[in-house]
């Protein structure tokens, strides 16, 4: 996708870079794609990605999973960036909400993995300093404990209750009405 | 291949980190009963979500504080909370009863609602020529309040008309009201002597605990219509009726207008209202561009009118008609003559009307024409101004409402 930014820019958009997963396996990426990382655009700047940028807290699969979410989003990011210039308004608007339902559609569609490949992939999200991702995947969690009850939710999540039963009473003696 | 990081022993996971834990629960969603019931998993859970810092990301996440009702004023001393939220986000009336906060104060018999902002809710107990007049400040979520003493030198200006606003006096980069509890806030009280009309407002802040910068307008003289407030931009606005000084005296002739008042210039304004017939049952709006508009019904027709005006950099107003809309046709009633209609209140910070027909409440989004219907009888509830309450509800709160200080406000659960 064509960049509307300056030649250096461009160069630096070709450019590539390597990324190693914990298990040791290689993924070539544009710096572009990269970058939507700040913990690797920091590593960038710091001139450190020289031999490929080693990543020990991610497994292979779930880089390539992050890879492949970033590789649409830096896409999306400068579609939109280099249309604004060469469209009307109109047909500009149109195009950018052509581009925010397919994002919308990849989004939806990347999320549909089970429980422990989306904490790996929040984990990786933190890790990396990926905004977006980070967003996606805590809402997708959050979005599981909707409307549920706090046994729901312990038993969903293997969690043990170890408030005492006058920290439950206090709660529920304050807030009856939310759990009915 | 897909050894993961800690082989057989317990995987990584994101529920365990407090931070990513924290990042997941500020997402859940904004209604009542979300934070009670997570904090009700377990300990480190209830922790969380009991922290300051994560309940202003909270509200910074979610923008804007969900509407739970609305409180209107029965009767004396009769403050009723409706809310309009369905199980489990239903709070209950006597849960927000402001009854409790005001009881045993040896409150008088002119106790008038003004409006809610920012999750407090502002009252006025007025003796006429009395020394006494208060102001009471209200956390309905906290059961806190405070009670304010109006300054002599207002009351003594004789027999007056007045109307107040509370807001949140917050102002840090990025901050959400909606869970203000143990924000300072400030009080506007307009003040116009019944004598001469002329009004003042003086300002109130609870970080001082002063009443200070009485304001005046001279030029005209102006009577208030409705004492509820809408804030816009930075300006508070108040429906009045004025006149100018030439024509004063004994033949009042009122002609509509508003009355602003801009918090950060500390200015007070008379602009001139919109040319319509029914000024008494409309509503000040805030339009999409934070400017001024007013919302006005006509009755029997159900014909809803959205005038929206320019305010030149001398204040000099000039309105347009921005739409008119049939509500038989939105709300997909059949017409009929002898329908009663009238808008009752107006949430300004979602936009959103409140009209009653026969015996419905209809809350009309201004911008969407979207609406949410609540049954509301008129025989029961009798026709009164609906004063919508916005807040966050974080648990732990309600604990502190037992004492009449200011600094309950900040107990900590």
């Amino acid at each position: 996708m064509a960049s509307a930014g300056s030649g250096d820019e461009k160069a630096a958009a070709a450019a590539m870079i390597t990324l190693i997963s914990s298990d040791n396996e290689k993924f070539e990426v544009t710096e572009a794609t990269a970058t939507l990382s700040q913990t690797i655009r920091h590593m960038i700047e710091d001139g450190c990605t020289d031999g490929g940028v080693p990543l020990p807290n991610v497994t292979s699969k779930i880089l390539a999973r992050v890879i492949e979410y970033c590789k649409k989003h830096a896409t999306a990011a400068a579609g939109e960036e280099g249309s604004s210039s060469s469209f009307s308004d109109a047909a500009f608007l149109e195009v950018d909400r052509a581009f925010l339902e397919e994002l919308e559609e990849f989004d939806d569609a990347f999320l549909e993995v089970d429980r422990a490949t989306l904490f790996d992939l929040i984990l990786a999200a933190n890790y990396l300093d990926i905004k977006g991702l980070l967003n996606l995947t805590c809402q997708k969690v959050a979005d599981s404990v909707k409307g549920k009850t706090p046994e729901q939710i312990r038993e969903m999540y293997n969690i043990v209750n170890d408030l005492t039963p006058e920290e439950e009473a206090e709660i529920r003696r304050e807030t009856q009405w939310a759990f009915e | 291949m897909s050894d993961q990081t800690t082989g057989g022993s317990r995987r990584a996971s994101p529920l365990d980190d407090d931070d990513l834990l924290g990042e997941i629960l500020l997402r859940v969603p904004p209604q009542p009963s979300s934070l009670p019931r997570v904090s009700l998993v377990c300990k480190r859970w209830r922790r969380i979500v009991s922290d300051p810092w994560f309940l202003r990301c909270f509200c910074a996440h979610h923008l804007k504080a969900p509407l739970l009702g609305f409180f209107e004023h029965r009767h004396l001393k009769d403050f009723v909370f409706n809310p309009i939220l369905e199980s489990p986000d239903h709070i209950p009336p006597q849960r927000f009863s402001l009854g409790r906060a005001l009881a045993g104060m040896g409150l008088g018999n002119q106790l008038l609602l003004h409006g809610c902002r920012h999750g407090r809710v502002i009252l006025t107990d007025m003796l006429s020529s009395s020394s006494c007049s208060t102001v009471f400040v209200c956390d309905p979520v906290t059961g806190c309040h405070e009670r304010l003493v109006v300054p002599e030198e207002f009351t003594s200006l004789g027999d007056y008309m007045n109307a107040t606003a509370v807001l949140c006096a917050a102002s840090q980069h990025g901050y959400v009201h909606g869970a203000c509890h143990s924000s300072p806030f400030k009080v506007i009280l307009v003040y116009m002597a019944r004598k001469d009309g002329r009004p003042l407002v003086c300002i109130y802040s609870s970080e001082t605990g002063m009443w200070e910068n009485i304001i005046r307008h001279g030029d005209h003289q102006c009577k208030i219509v409705e004492i509820s407030s809408t804030l816009i931009a930075h300006s508070l606005y108040w429906k009045i009726l004025y006149s100018h000084d030439e024509e004063h005296d004994e033949d009042f002739v009122p002609k509509p207008g508003v009355l602003k008042f801009n918090l950060e210039r500390q200015s007070l304004v008379v602009l001139k209202g919109p040319p319509i017939g029914h000024f008494g049952r409309s509503k000040i709006i805030k339009t999409v561009d934070e400017g001024v508009g007013l919302a006005t019904l006509s009755d029997g027709t159900m014909q809803l009118q959205v005038w929206h005006s320019n305010v030149n950099c001398h204040d000099v107003a000039t309105w347009v008609l921005f739409k008119t809309v049939g509500l038989y046709n939105i709300f997909g009633l059949r017409k009929h003559e002898s329908r009663r209609g009238g808008i009752l209140g107006y949430d300004e910070d979602g936009g959103i009307l409140f009209i009653y027909v026969d015996s419905s409440l209809f809350l009309l989004d201004l911008d969407s024409m979207q609406f949410k219907r609540h049954y509301y009888s008129i025989e029961t509830c009798g026709l009164r101004i609906c004063h919508p309450f916005r807040s966050f509800y974080t648990p732990g709160t309600a604990t502190a409402g037992v004492g009449y200080d200011g600094d309950d406000i900040l107990h900590d659960s």
